[in-house]
């Protein structure tokens, strides 16, 4: 995969701590992961919040010689993910409030109100799956990772990964039926 | 693919919709990214811990006895004299109620308890400054140098609030907008050339030479607010005011070997930040500035700069990093 390729060279200038080479790293995934806090936050401040932490840490691995041995991207997701499961257990289980939303000229309150709602159920929902499926669900059908970059970000094999996606999914229904 | 696994992904992709990210924000959380990655590297030199040299500033700002007598007063604002108050709030420099919208602003300062409201309400009073002398402009009132350093001040006071905050980057950048702002304002008014609107364009350059240059590295500005707090201390708050006047009016002969400009070089990376010259780097010079220097610069500002422009002005390039003055310890406060 051509992400995959493209970020070989990428590495050791990175564990050399190489500053132009960090730089790019944000410039290239900074918005990724902003996307992917604020799908499973449902909030900019929270999201921005995961972007800050995510990319702190990543610049501590690597002074302290640990960081991405391979890819970086499937890295960063796994930071980015490690800080969100961290604010999950953090926050009260119940479910949360509407989500900040963004009105454009032509939305229609009503509709505003219906999409909000069902994302914040659907936001809900994912919250409660178990951890690995709710990775492994994310990362496929909202990032739109291929497998094999999941299965490293995750550490997994490609088999388990799909295994999980299945999983969730079914739990996701199960759980909307609940619901409704 | 079963039905049902197509509804729910239709569900999940109804989370596809992320709302356009603040680009200050954006700015402020790469800022403090590239800031991390060079204090990581080592090359971060000036090490002052936040609250040390914060403690040190000589920040006008009321302890919690001065907090009392702001209340007792708001009170009596408000009972006897609460519609001069509210009057005020249009005054000019030189009106008669101008001392109390001051007075109203510092209270207002005075009552604030967290870094974030502190830094809003003085950022806000800089902004009030500047339109005061943006209408006096307008009206073809006389603008003093008295106008210009209150505006100075103010802007001054709103970037120690700033450094202060959680996010001194965030909020530095939000100063740096408000001056390009400002800028705008100045560059659509009518261009009279009249000596103090030279002098406002060369505050204003170098205000902004010194937001553009801390957003880089926001340590180097607590060493140099720092150095100021002791300079003003030192030798007294006019003293500071003409080392201003100095820097203002010299600065395009001093921009080369500052720190800044080192750093950069060896970092081998372009920056669209220009060569700014720290006051600290200037200590030897501005310690023995002449205040007569500056007075009446509007009425003789040829003369002026010519002499000024002839002084030695050539230490820009020792190297000296000056954050040393701050070792005054004390509050300061006055």
């Amino acid at each position: 995969m051509s992400i995959i390729e493209e970020e070989e060279g990428l590495i050791s200038r990175l564990q050399a701590f190489d500053m132009s080479a960090i730089e790019s790293v944000f410039d290239q995934y900074n918005e990724a992961i902003y996307r992917y806090g604020y799908r499973l936050l449902g909030s900019q401040d929270k999201a921005e919040e995961c972007v800050a932490e995510t990319f702190s840490r990543f610049l501590h691995a690597l002074k302290s010689g640990k960081g991405p041995k391979k890819y970086v991207r499937p890295y960063l997701y796994r930071m980015a993910h490690n800080w969100i499961t961290d604010q999950y257990r953090r926050a009260i289980p119940e479910d949360e409030g509407l989500p900040e939303h963004h009105a454009s000229q032509h939305d229609h309150p009503e509709d505003i109100v219906i999409d909000n709602i069902e994302s914040q159920e659907i936001r809900n929902v994912l919250r409660e799956l178990p951890e690995n499926q709710r990775q492994a669900v994310v990362l496929k059908f909202l990032e739109g990772l291929g497998n094999q970059e999941i299965a490293l970000a995750m550490n997994k094999p490609v088999g388990a990964v799909k295994a999980l996606q299945h999983r969730g999914l079914q739990t996701i229904r199960k759980k909307l039926e609940v619901k409704l | 693919m079963n039905n049902w696994e197509n509804e729910i992904k239709q569900k999940l992709e109804k989370l596809d919709a992320i709302p356009e990210r603040n680009p200050l924000r954006v700015q402020s959380t790469k800022m403090n990214f590239l800031s991390e990655m060079r204090q990581l590297a080592g090359e971060t030199t000036v090490s002052v811990s936040r609250k040390s040299w914060w403690n040190q500033l000589n920040i006008k700002k009321e302890t919690f006895s001065m907090k009392l007598i702001t209340i007792a007063t708001i009170l009596s604002l408000l009972l006897g004299g609460g519609i001069s108050a509210v009057a005020a709030q249009d005054s000019l420099p030189g009106d008669l109620l101008y001392p109390v919208k001051t007075l109203v602003e510092d209270i207002e300062l005075g009552l604030a308890t967290d870094p974030e409201t502190e830094f809003d309400i003085a950022l806000n009073h800089a902004f009030k400054r500047f339109e005061e002398i943006h209408i006096l402009i307008d009206e073809g009132e006389v603008v003093g140098e008295a106008h210009l350093l209150a505006w100075q001040e103010a802007f001054q006071r709103a970037l120690q609030y700033g450094v202060n905050t959680e996010d001194p980057i965030g909020k530095l950048l939000m100063v740096q907008q408000q001056l390009k702002y400002q800028e705008q304002l100045m560059n659509k008014g009518e261009q009279t050339g009249v000596p103090f609107q030279n002098q406002f364009e060369r505050m204003m350059n170098y205000q902004a030479g010194l937001v553009d240059a801390s957003i880089e590295d926001p340590e180097l500005l607590a060493s140099e607010l720092e150095f100021m707090a002791t300079f003003s201390k030192q030798y007294g708050e006019e003293k500071l005011e003409d080392a201003w006047m100095y820097l203002y009016m010299n600065r395009e002969g001093l921009v080369e070997g500052n720190v800044f400009s080192q750093q950069t070089q060896n970092q081998g990376t372009e920056t669209q930040v220009g060569p700014f010259e720290w006051m600290h780097q200037q200590e030897d010079v501005l310690s023995e500035v002449d205040p007569n220097l500056f007075r009446n610069f509007g009425e003789d500002k040829n003369s002026t700069y010519d002499h000024l422009n002839a002084g030695d002005n050539d230490n820009g390039n020792n190297g000296n990093n000056g954050g040393s003055g701050g070792n005054g310890g004390g509050n300061g406060g006055k």
